[in-house]
């Protein structure tokens, strides 16, 4: 504490002080400093990160909010093409008094839910035998590569004539289109694994499973959660393709059902929750996510 | 934690052939004979592209030779044979693992919970490593990945240590502190080690003897040219008259290589 009087002593009386004085320290001493409260310590600044990315996430979906009220209130577009977030609201609350909101809700979500796990199992299994083994790489890649470039809407015509009408279809369609991005995701990692950590598994006894356990899906852990990010973002997707045709509810059917009524408020109802529910799905493997890289990830 | 005695290393006759661009096969090594005595050090030097690494890499099972022989304490060489515990150029840490972590997995299999966690906490210390154990591989300094690396291999307690240029990637400084603790260990744990380098006074630092690896003129394939005895007592003074001779008889065997650069052998790659 002495020395900084001393150093600030030498400052007031305008001899060069030894020790450069710092801005902060001026800050500190007399009230003010060129650098204003620019000078703030790292810590503040951690602080200042941790609402940030809540709050500053808040500031566009906000905006968008604002001008959508706006605009559909203010007269300029008719009600017919733009409903007003309370008609939204209100349409929620009518579907839910009639007791169709939360099982349209329920049956997407469990539809999605079955089809992802099938469809990421399925990926796991296929995208491990290509990657760990050359000879099924050969024999399956060329298969799998033009399935996936079949658009998922070509599926849907066999797969009602196969399957029919009711839940499993729905379900085999999402399975479809969650499979290939775990496919490819893991196939691509475990071939890419560092082969110099493999020869080390080897070198040390390791043997096939033992090198499988201990390198290689350690290594390709990231890879996979960013493949069952991308699996559950196509299974939204594929939802509504599968709901579109033959359904009798869903968020699909609450799409197509209220665009050939005009109920406006409806789709855009039925748009808000799949947005809200695919973020909030995206959201707990994102949780997923950070416990895994904490365990697994190299930094 | 007992750890294997040292094992001889004999090689009979050892041929290596890989196949080139052009769908043909290049000689590599050929004839080499050599015999390594039970804790003795070995250091295999040679210019780059002399196959030092590849005859490591057939002692240690990694890799088989098509002629020849490869003995370990008498008895045939297995594939990935158990009794060689290798530390490669790379310090090849599992980047997920602690560094404690890493080095268990150098623990031979069947060792107990106990002992096994006792014993790399040993090592650790040993290597200089204590406080750095909960650390992971990128949040440590290169040279403390090599000394983690080298723990790793101590901790199969190997009859047969093989070290692939294990301080090649280090400044000069930490390169000579390795050196003295790669005797400690020696020292403390007498297993015999073979050190692939190209730093002439490296070997000349740490090894009893000197195999200089190389090809001889118009003929394919690198062979043992001389094996030189290192008989000054360690620690080693580099000024004494006896290094200073065979550092330049070294320098001239390597050099015959590449003539017009007799340096060659201090390269840094």
């Amino acid at each position: 504490m002495s020395t900084t009087r001393e150093r600030d002593a030498g400052v007031a009386t305008g001899a060069a002080p030894a020790v450069p004085a710092t801005l902060h320290q001026y800050a500190t001493t007399y009230g003010y400093s060129a650098a204003g409260t620019a000078l703030a310590t790292p810590r503040r600044a951690g602080r200042r990160r941790r609402w940030w990315p809540v709050v500053g996430g808040l500031i566009v979906p906000g905006a968008v909010l604002a001008v959508w009220w706006y605009a559909s209130t203010a007269g300029q577009v008719p009600a017919y093409l733009l409903p007003s977030p309370p008609a939204v609201v209100a349409s929620a609350v009518d579907l839910f008094e009639r007791g169709l909101l939360l099982p349209y809700i329920g049956i997407s979500t469990q539809r999605v839910l079955l089809g992802f796990a099938a469809g990421a199992v399925m990926g796991l299994v296929l995208g491990a035998a290509v990657g760990l083994s050359r000879t099924a790489s050969i024999l399956l890649s060329p298969l799998i590569g033009a399935l996936r470039a079949v658009p998922s809407l070509a599926w849907l015509p066999l797969l009602v004539l196969y399957l029919g009408i009711g839940e499993v279809p729905k379900v085999v369609l999402i399975t479809i289109g969650a499979a290939f991005p775990v496919f490819t995701t893991l196939a691509g990692a475990l071939r890419h694994v560092d082969a110099q950590l493999v020869e080390l598994g080897r070198a040390y006894g390791l043997g096939r499973l033992g090198v499988l356990a201990t390198v290689q899906l350690p290594a390709v852990i990231p890879s996979i959660v960013s493949g069952l990010r991308l699996a559950l973002a196509q299974s939204w997707l594929f939802l509504v393709a599968a709901e579109l045709i033959a359904s009798s509810m869903g968020l699909g059917f609450l799409l197509i059902d209220s665009g050939n009524n005009g109920r406006i408020d409806r789709l855009f109802l039925a748009i808000v929750l799949l947005a809200v529910l695919g973020k909030l799905t995206d959201g707990l493997i994102g949780v997923l996510e950070r416990r895994l890289l904490g365990r697994w990830g190299t930094a | 934690m007992p750890t294997a005695p040292a094992l001889s290393v004999a090689l009979r006759g050892i041929a290596r052939r890989f196949a080139d661009a052009h769908g043909g096969e290049r000689l590599v090594l050929r004839d080499v004979d050599l015999t390594v005595g039970a804790g003795e050090i070995v250091a295999l030097l040679g210019a780059s592209g002399s196959g030092k690494s590849t005859l490591l890499r057939l002692i240690a099972g990694l890799d088989a030779a098509d002629d020849g022989l490869v003995l370990l304490g008498g008895t045939a060489a297995a594939e990935v044979d158990q009794r060689c515990a290798v530390a490669f150029q790379e310090p090849r840490l599992l980047p997920w693992r602690t560094i404690t972590r890493n080095v268990q997995l150098g623990l031979p299999r069947g060792t107990g919970r106990g002992p096994g966690r006792e014993r790399v906490s040993e090592l650790l210390r040993l290597v200089g490593l204590g406080a750095a154990a909960a650390l992971r591989p990128r949040q440590v300094s290169g040279g403390m990945a090599q000394r983690a690396s080298l723990a790793r291999a101590l901790a199969r307690g190997p009859g047969i240590l093989l070290l692939d240029e294990p301080f090649g990637a280090l400044d000069a400084l930490t390169r000579l502190t390795m050196h003295d603790l790669l005797l400690d260990i020696h020292a403390a744990e007498p297993a015999t080690i073979v050190l692939v380098t190209h730093d002439v006074d490296e070997a000349l630092a740490l090894a009893d003897h000197i195999v200089v690896l190389g090809k001889e003129p118009d003929r394919e394939g690198a062979t043992i040219r001389a094996v030189l005895p290192v008989s000054a007592p360690r620690p080693r003074d580099h000024s004494d008259p006896d290094l200073a001779r065979l550092r330049a008889e070294l320098l001239e065997l390597l050099g015959v290589l590449i003539p017009s650069h007799p340096s060659t052998a201090k390269e840094t790659t």
